[in-house]
């Protein structure tokens, strides 16, 4: 075993030496290379990303579709890639000499890459999957395509039911799930209770989904991160939608006065559907309305510079006693520059997150909710390129302000039904971190990476982390990592149905995460007519996870916090396959287990699902349309059964009484399984000078009633009576119909 | 399980009823069956005389068709009148301790509850604000009080004082209001307030052994009482004990089931299904 310190002197002498190892290639004399990457058309590709294979040297490409590199002499290898292009590799020799040689890149556009549901083709990091845009808008839709919707059907995801915004990842609780616009830390960007992502598809390129491996400026969170980047304003387009939730306009303008500007806005008329069919105010079932809006400026330059401005909000249409009804949403500003000077790329980030929830009963006066949460994030970091090495180094610093007070029943509905009707809570936590990162190209395809960083909060983590890539045989690829990550703050509950954005309290000293995941990558063949296959085992071990705990006799003690041990496992299969005909199949098999071990009795976490089967078929129909079939099925999840009943005291005499049902073992029996099947048919075609696609979708199309929770309660009370409603259910059928136009 | 709240006769005209304990087999979540004690003695600690109980012989299922409230008449019954040197419920004393010795089918079963002293209200009426005041009694761990005038319904206290606000709805009061307090023991006041409590005062045995001292008085309206500000710290528990308010007569169907709720009854909370 080795000692504490000997431990931190080791991994000095690596981290220095995996630091100081770079080549003496600048040594050598150097000379530029201008390149231009293009589309078989001639249009330029922005944003490609170019590497110089075997070494260190990457670069995207200008809005004009160029890059430029500064060599050694020699003959180089350039790789460009691009999501919905066939990556393409080239050969360019060149002698040192005062002008610069030029190089021309062909890309050809790969419709397969962007069919299915998810993308690796273009893989922008290790170990993460990728849904485009255009992914998004293959699967059948809940109203009309959402990226949120398109994570569930991703190995090692599980979204509880469909009722529910929560997402877990790799086993991690549902508030370990970070979201991320460009960078920037988001809180809860969810509509309609939680059912719904508050991103305009449209707006957006693609979001990346890192379970096993985050970038090292990122904290955490300890289950993984959702990455949301907003379309890039190539060019001057329009793009209007019209479904049945929502209509939603989203405008790009390339070099506006040297500004690239994104603008987006929808807003739901559902509700005002809702209440002609009486589904309105006094419903249960009656729909929130809601609006968002996007906003991206970019200046490209010496300096690159963007900002982004996000907003959304949501409101329920209970009104009680002429108050204010129920609202909620999320206004985000952040901003970003990044230049580069030789080998080093400087950048730095700032954004200003502010979540709310407001509710006010006109029956009585402080019968409220105010809940109001800021997080300002700060992030700055360098970057060092050699030929085979490269170091990343920066700091980080967030500050976040949450204030709670509700003294309202109502908040009960809207949180969680197990806290106090009158809370209050104010504090602030300041989080300082610092990175450093180092990567380095061993040979042969390989690139390992070693980093740490540390983090202060009230208490202090340091969160090492490793990884490895490379080829084991021909067509086989692995992908491993192994990282700490560590998380200070926790939600008051799991998204419940029908639930707003929970409140979130600082945690005094952090929940942690060691995590360990490899995959293995399979691939035949290449463009239409390849087979991908990812085998992606990992474990991982957490360490002081929160747990709420209810006082029930002193419910103003609250939160109360217990923290408990958990680990999760499993392995992921996952299968892509592409016909000539421009058939699509995706599909995989995930096997995981969540445990938690409270009172040192292990148990299943109440998110714990051990099978889950995700399918999606995108077949050619005549005519020109496509049929887009989804499916997912997996285990029920645990529910806590009732042990036994017992009486209470019902009034002031001494033969009546009401039943109290004692709880058996947490999290003993499980749900029945999910199953659903959407189907979708959409085409597109051109006309008016405009791009249209309709989508004609049927959620749920077997009309399954896979329940969200099961009353056990509410079963022994009812039994022997002729009204039997004991379980919560999800989405009956849900047909939908969605026009766009693009010009 | 065991159930046997003590309680000194009924206060006001009401005639004094047998006090009835209860002692089943809980099997299943939806079956209770009544069970026999071997032997079940109840005595009071102070001179150590016993309780004149009784069995009803009843056996059998308990209320086989579940519903919201459960109806198990006691199959151990407490004699009104003292019989000899044996107590009946008019003879129990408040502030004195009772101790509960049963076994049943090899179980042995203990207990020991504190019978409160009975509370006395009395009203002041000053500058317009009427206060309710009662003495601290023995035994007692809280109070339950209800008003007929008080919008809030049944409120717990451990407190002995308590302003009346006159902010009831017309409708729902008699013409003279009535005020009722409740002195509650602690096995009592833990066994209705945490809802996961499985057995209060009670060893070998899930259920619970109470003891409750009741008081009850008229009072007058102010001629013009002083507008106060709304309860905003109305206690979670307050909306579940308003069933324990009698109606103005003495008839049965007057209390109410509570409402069935599909998740987590709410007080006071919205989309509540109802039935029964």
């Amino acid at each position: 075993m080795i000692a504490p310190r000997n431990q931190r002197t080791l991994f000095g002498a690596f981290f220095i030496a995996t630091l100081v190892a770079p080549s003496a290639a600048f040594c050598q004399e150097t000379s530029q290379l201008i390149g231009r990457v293009v589309s078989t058309n001639g249009t330029a590709i922005r944003h490609a990303e170019v590497l110089v294979v075997g070494t260190q040297w990457t670069t995207f490409t200008t809005s004009e579709g160029t890059f430029h590199f500064v060599l050694p002499a020699g003959e180089w290898r350039l790789s460009a890639r691009r999501i919905g292009f066939t990556q393409r590799d080239v050969s360019v020799a060149f002698q040192a000499k005062d002008a610069p040689d030029t190089v021309r890149i062909v890309l050809e556009v790969s419709p397969a890459d962007i069919q299915g549901i998810t993308t690796r083709a273009s893989v922008v990091d290790l170990l993460t999957t990728t849904a485009t845009r255009d992914n998004v808008r293959q699967l059948p839709a809940l109203g009309e395509p959402d990226l949120l919707r398109v994570v569930p059907f991703l190995p090692e995801v599980q979204q509880p039911n469909d009722m529910r915004g929560a997402l877990h990842l790799a086993g991690g609780a549902a508030d370990e799930t970070g979201m991320f616009l460009e960078g920037y830390p988001l809180q809860w960007p969810m509509h309609l209770n939680g059912v719904f992502g508050s991103f305009n598809v449209a707006a957006l390129d693609r979001a990346d989904v890192r379970i096993h491996h985050l970038p090292i400026e990122r904290s955490g969170p300890l289950g993984g991160a959702i990455e949301i980047f907003p379309r890039k304003a190539d060019s001057n387009t329009v793009d209007a939608v019209l479904t049945l939730l929502s209509g939603g306009a989203t405008a790009t303008r390339h070099h506006l006065a040297q500004l690239d500007i994104l603008a987006s806005g929808r807003v739901t008329y559902a509700d005002a559907i809702a209440g002609r069919i009486g589904l309105g105010q006094n419903s249960d079932l009656a729909i929130p309305r809601f609006a968002d809006a996007l906003l991206r400026v970019e200046r490209p330059g010496r300096i690159d510079w963007s900002a982004v401005g996000f907003l959304t909000r949501d409101q329920s249409h209970r009104v009680i006693g002429g108050g204010e009804p129920l609202t909620w949403g999320e206004a985000l500003f952040g901003t970003r520059g990044a230049t580069q000077v030789g080998a080093w790329t400087a950048s730095a980030l700032v954004s200003h997150d502010f979540a709310d929830v407001r509710f006010h009963s006109g029956l009585r006066p402080g019968d409220a909710i105010n809940v109001e949460q800021s997080w300002t994030a700060v992030t700055a970091s360098i970057r060092r390129e050699w030929q085979t090495a490269q170091l990343t180094a920066g700091v980080n610093s967030d500050f976040r302000r949450n204030r709670d007070a509700w003294n309202s029943t109502e908040a009960l509905a809207a949180f969680a039904d197990n806290i106090p009707a009158v809370f209050q809570y104010d504090d602030d936590q300041r989080l300082l971190a610092g990175f450093v990162e180092t990567a380095r190209e061993l040979g042969a395809g390989w690139r390992t990476t070693f980093g740490a960083r540390g983090q202060l909060a009230g208490a202090q983590v340091i969160a090492p982390r490793w990884s490895l890539s490379g080829p084991i045989a021909p067509g086989v690829h692995v992908d491993a990592a192994i990282e700490r990550r560590a998380q200070f703050d926790v939600q008051l509950s799991s998204i419940a149905n029908g639930g707003v954005a929970q409140p979130t309290y600082f945690l005094e000293y952090p929940r942690r995460s060691d995590n360990v995941a490899a995959e293995f990558t399979w691939r035949s063949g290449a463009g239409a007519g390849r087979t991908t296959l990812h085998l992606t085992p990992f474990r991982r071990w957490y360490r002081d996870r929160p747990l709420l705990v209810i006082d029930t006799v002193h419910r103003e003690r609250f939160p109360v916090l217990r923290r408990i041990n958990a680990n999760s496992y499993g392995g992921a299969l996952a299968l892509d396959y592409r016909t000539d005909a421009g058939a699509v199949v995706q599909g995989s098999y995930t096997y995981q287990r969540a445990f938690q071990f409270i009172d040192g009795v292990r148990m299943p976490a109440d998110w714990d699902s051990p099978h889950a089967l995700t399918g999606f078929l995108s077949i050619p129909v005549p005519w020109h349309w496509t049929l887009n079939i989804a499916a997912q099925a997996r285990s029920g999840i645990p529910t806590t059964p009732i042990a036994a009943r017992i009486f209470v005291p019902w009034g002031l005499t001494d033969s009546l009484y009401e039943a109290r049902y004692l709880d058996g073992a947490r999290n003993s029996a499980r749900l029945s399984s999910f199953n659903r099947v959407d189907f979708g048919l959409s085409r597109s075609w051109r006309g008016l000078g405009a791009t249209w696609a309709v989508d004609l979708q049927a959620l749920n199309a077997f009309f399954r009633e896979n329940a969200l929770e099961y009353n056990w309660r509410l079963f022994f009370a009812s039994m022997g009576s002729s009204e039997s409603v004991t379980s919560k259910r999800g989405l009956p059928i849900v047909p939908s119909l969605g026009i766009r136009a693009t010009w | 399980m065991f159930y046997l709240v003590l309680s000194r006769p009924s206060v006001g005209s009401a005639p004094s009823q047998p006090l009835a304990a209860l002692l089943a087999t809980t099997g299943t979540p939806v079956k209770a069956e009544y069970r026999d004690a071997d032997s079940f003695i109840v005595r009071r600690v102070r001179d150590g005389r016993l309780l004149a109980w009784s069995s009803r012989g009843l056996s059998g299922g308990i209320d086989t068709d579940p519903r919201a409230i459960i109806e198990a008449p006691g199959n151990y019954v407490l004699a009104r009148e003292d019989s000899g040197a044996l107590l009946g419920r008019a003879g129990l004393t408040g502030g004195d301790v009772y101790r509960l010795d049963a076994s049943t089918k090899g179980v042995s079963i203990h207990g020991e509850v504190v019978l409160p002293e009975d509370p006395r209200p009395t009203i002041d009426v000053s500058r317009g604000q009427v206060v309710v005041r009662w003495n601290r009694a023995r035994g007692a761990a809280a109070y339950l009080v209800t008003a007929t005038t008080e919008r809030a319904g049944t409120v717990m206290t451990a407190d002995t004082a308590m302003l009346l606000r006159f902010d009831a709805p017309d409708p729902n009061q008699p013409a003279t209001p009535i005020l009722r307090i409740i002195a509650l023991d602690e096995n009592y006041r833990r066994f209705i307030t945490d809802t996961t409590v499985r057995s209060a005062g009670l060893v070998n045995a899930l259920g619970l052994f109470g003891a409750i001292s009741v008081a009850e008085t008229t009072y007058q309206r102010p001629k013009s009482a002083v507008p106060q500000r709304d309860p905003n710290d109305l206690p979670w528990w307050s909306a579940r004990l308003t069933k324990l308010i009698p109606c103005p007569t003495t008839n049965d169907h007057c209390w109410a089931p509570a409402p069935i709720c599909h998740q987590t009854f709410r007080p006071g909370g919205k989309s509540c299904n109802t039935k029964g």
